[in-house]
């Protein structure tokens, strides 16, 4: 499971055929398209067909990234969003504190799934190379030095994670689990250092040449124009009603 | 003449020290000649400053851990001082203990054309250099894949590819074997018979050196921060040991029934809809000494945190009965406390044990020559190791679950390693992609994790037994007088 959200935050070679600005727009459009079924959808029902919507629109381009992986990823989110709205209800309740109804559970989990799957396509669209020369060429030097300095640690981070979680929740019967961050900030501080080495050795790789637009980008706008047409329909059809 | 062609030593080190900049001098005062061609291998105990000596005649111990240094260092006959980092490392090569520290970025090919594109600086030059490469090294598995991806030889391969695109003359390698199995190990085997072939100076800083040996012409060790020529010849005396058989189904019904810590019934477990074990079933006894030995990637980890409890099997069941304790491949992970102190008081705190527990803990502690009041991030290895399991002597731990813990150890350490594990009273189980440890009398069964099953190991027939390989590690070091 911790291994899987390694996956969340990589780029695919798969979508640099497409130009940059096309990539981006996805998210972009998506993030828009989120807010606006959110505020002005005129019924609960309206607002859920839309957002389910994007989702499957969504699923449809992380499988495109990541195939049937991209998929079970996105809905595994949506289950754990779930549960952890769950949990955040019955706590409430149990505390008598004012609960939100338990069947808009599931709409606030599509909610909030929809909304991180957006986020994550900006990182699976766009590559390390690619971020770094958007930073550097918006003036932001450190953070295109330590922005791939970070993502590549994430996958080693979230496998010792996992091994550490084994090692103290036994250690201590499953108390004091919050010190499994102590050797984690510790061995990252550490690999931090070896990855600086890495790139004394091997230096930061040249700017590329962002490759803006390109021909088989016109894929990417014809789905989105449809997944906007479909959504503008489907609130005219409600507000018409 | 070029100036490489002309040099005859192409690595001149002379009364090398470095410190960091905290703590005493690592180098005191080491030298070393490697003439053109020559292959040396540098062996040493943990902790000696083998990584070090390769920080501090590369720079990065100046750069990136602000180390004093001090000496004359000339490589292909140029003062160290006079390469900048971009010349230097076109000159020499490094390939580090954890090669997925190596990656500048996640593709596996994005990173090797990366690098290719900065040594070039041109396209279309980068590619071509990369193609050779790529084919020389036999990569074409790897380069579709994300650095996580790889497995251990696999990264190795893919580094020392990358090293290699920049064409250096010498080759430093820190560990190439660590984390590999038997395959890794032959992956590695055949890369250094590539770089023999191409002509490039070797030099290999290795724990697990014996399957190495023949590629070397000089054998060093480092010890009190200098190098040692060694002048005995090991060869002749692994020439003179044999392969012997050893079996192991017959141990299977030596031991009585006894009282059952652990057992799984028909344990499944899939990954991804990947199957990663089938039909599992192992029965533990109180003290039982059991080795699992598995290749990478064999699910021996996955195994050891099913057993743990900290898996679900997604089918089958595992019945325990008392505490268990589980030391991972990176022990660093189990300490979570400031002190050895802390770490005593906690665990037994926290396992329902008394003062009395404390007091033992701290009184072992002090056997192991470990202070009680330095952080346990600071020990060695080896000494992190020896901790963990005496904090899981005292915690009463049932079972003591050990994860691969012979990295950066040497075969003595290994050795003296495995023989107070078996003189513990827990039951223990040890995972291992290393086949030695098998050779050592006094495990209770022996299994072999292959194809998703447990089974009995049947014979085996190491080259060597870890007694002779610590016994040619003693001949080597032995006759060096700190």
């Amino acid at each position: 499971m911790l291994r899987d959200l390694a996956y969340l935050l990589v780029y695919s070679e798969k979508t640099q055929r497409f130009g940059l600005i096309s990539r981006l727009i996805i998210p972009v459009v998506i993030l828009y398209l989120i807010f606006y079924v959110r505020l002005y959808s005129n019924t609960l029902f309206e607002e859920v067909v839309g957002l389910f919507l994007i989702l499957i629109y969504e699923l449809l381009v992380a499988s495109w990234i990541r195939g049937f992986r991209g998929i079970i990823s996105g809905l595994k989110l949506y289950l754990i969003f779930t549960a952890i709205s769950s949990v955040v209800v019955l706590i409430s309740g149990l505390l008598g504190m004012l609960a939100p109804e338990p069947a808009t559970i599931p709409v606030t989990a599509l909610r909030l799934v929809v909304f991180f799957i957006a986020l994550i396509l900006l990182f699976q669209l766009i590559s390390l190379n690619e971020w770094r020369t958007i930073f550097e060429k918006l003036g932001l030097k450190t953070l295109s030095e330590l922005y791939p300095l970070t993502l590549l640690q994430l996958p080693l981070v979230l496998y010792y994670l996992s091994e550490s979680a084994t090692a103290v929740k036994l250690k201590y019967k499953g108390r004091r689990l919050h010190r499994i961050v102590v050797p984690l900030i510790l061995l990252v501080a550490h690999t931090s250092k070896s990855i600086l080495e890495s790139y004394v050795i091997y230096e930061f790789p040249s700017r590329v040449e962002i490759r803006l637009i390109g021909k088989r980008d016109v894929i990417i706008y014809i789905t989105l124009i449809v997944l906007v047409i479909i959504i503008l329909l489907i609130h005219m059809t409600f507000k018409f009603q | 003449m070029s100036r490489e062609l002309i040099v005859n030593n192409v690595l001149e080190i002379q009364d090398l020290w470095f410190k960091y900049p905290v703590g005493d001098w690592v180098l005191r005062g080491a030298n070393l000649s490697v003439k053109r061609g020559e292959h040396v291998l540098i062996i040493g105990d943990t902790g000696s400053g083998k990584t070090t000596f390769i920080r501090a005649i590369t720079n990065i111990g100046r750069l990136v851990y602000n180390g004093e240094i001090k000496g004359s260092i000339k490589i292909l006959d140029k003062e160290l001082s006079e390469y900048t980092s971009s010349e230097l490392f076109k000159v020499i090569g490094v390939i580090g203990q954890n090669p997925y520290l190596y990656f500048t970025d996640l593709h596996v090919y994005r990173d090797l054309y990366n690098y290719a594109l900065r040594v070039h600086r041109d396209p279309s030059r980068a590619e071509r250099a990369l193609r050779k490469i790529v084919e020389m090294m036999s990569l074409y598995d790897s380069l579709e894949k994300y650095f996580f991806e790889l497995s251990g030889g696999e990264a190795k391969r893919v580094i020392v590819a990358k090293t290699l695109i920049a064409d250096p003359q010498i080759l430093l390698l820190d560990e190439p074997l660590m984390w590999l199995d038997e395959y890794g190990v032959k992956d590695i085997l055949e890369v250094l018979r590539v770089l023999r072939r191409l002509g490039k100076n070797i030099i290999v800083f290795e724990h697990r050196f014996v399957p190495l040996i023949d590629y070397f012409d000089r054998i060093l060790v480092l010890k009190c921060g200098k190098l040692h020529e060694v002048t005995v010849d090991v060869r002749r005396f692994l020439a003179t040991r044999k392969a012997v058989l050893i079996g192991y189904s017959l141990m299977k019904n030596e031991y009585g029934e006894r009282d059952i810590v652990l057992k799984t019934i028909g344990v499944h477990y899939y990954y991804n809809s990947k199957r990663v074990l089938q039909n599992v079933n192992i029965t533990v006894r109180d003290n039982d000494k059991i080795l699992i030995y598995g290749v990478n990637g064999s699910g021996k980890t996955t195994l050891l945190k099913i057993l743990a409890g900290y898996l679900k099997p997604s089918k089958g069941r595992v019945v325990r009965r008392g505490d268990i304790i589980y030391i991972p491949q990176n022990t660093i992970l189990f300490y979570t406390e400031e002190t050895v102190r802390r770490e005593v008081e906690e665990i037994c705190k926290n396992k329902g044990r008394g003062v009395g527990c404390v007091e033992e803990g701290l009184k072992r502690v002090r056997l192991l020559n470990i202070d009680p009041d330095v952080s346990p991030f600071n020990l060695s290895h080896g000494q992190m190791v020896k901790l963990a399991i005496v904090l899981a002597t005292i915690s009463k731990a049932t079972i003591i679950l050990v994860d691969e813990p012979f990295s950066g150890l040497t075969y003595n350490d290994r050795l003296k390693l495995i023989k107070e594990l078996l003189a513990l009273d827990n039951a223990i189980i040890l995972a291992s992609s290393w086949i030695e440890p098998a050779t050592i009398s006094g495990w209770s069964r022996i299994l072999k994790l292959e194809n998703n099953m447990l089974t009995l190991l049947g014979n085996i027939k190491p080259t060597y037994t870890l007694e002779e390989l610590a016994e040619v590690y003693n001949k080597l070091t032995g006759e060096i007088v700190a």
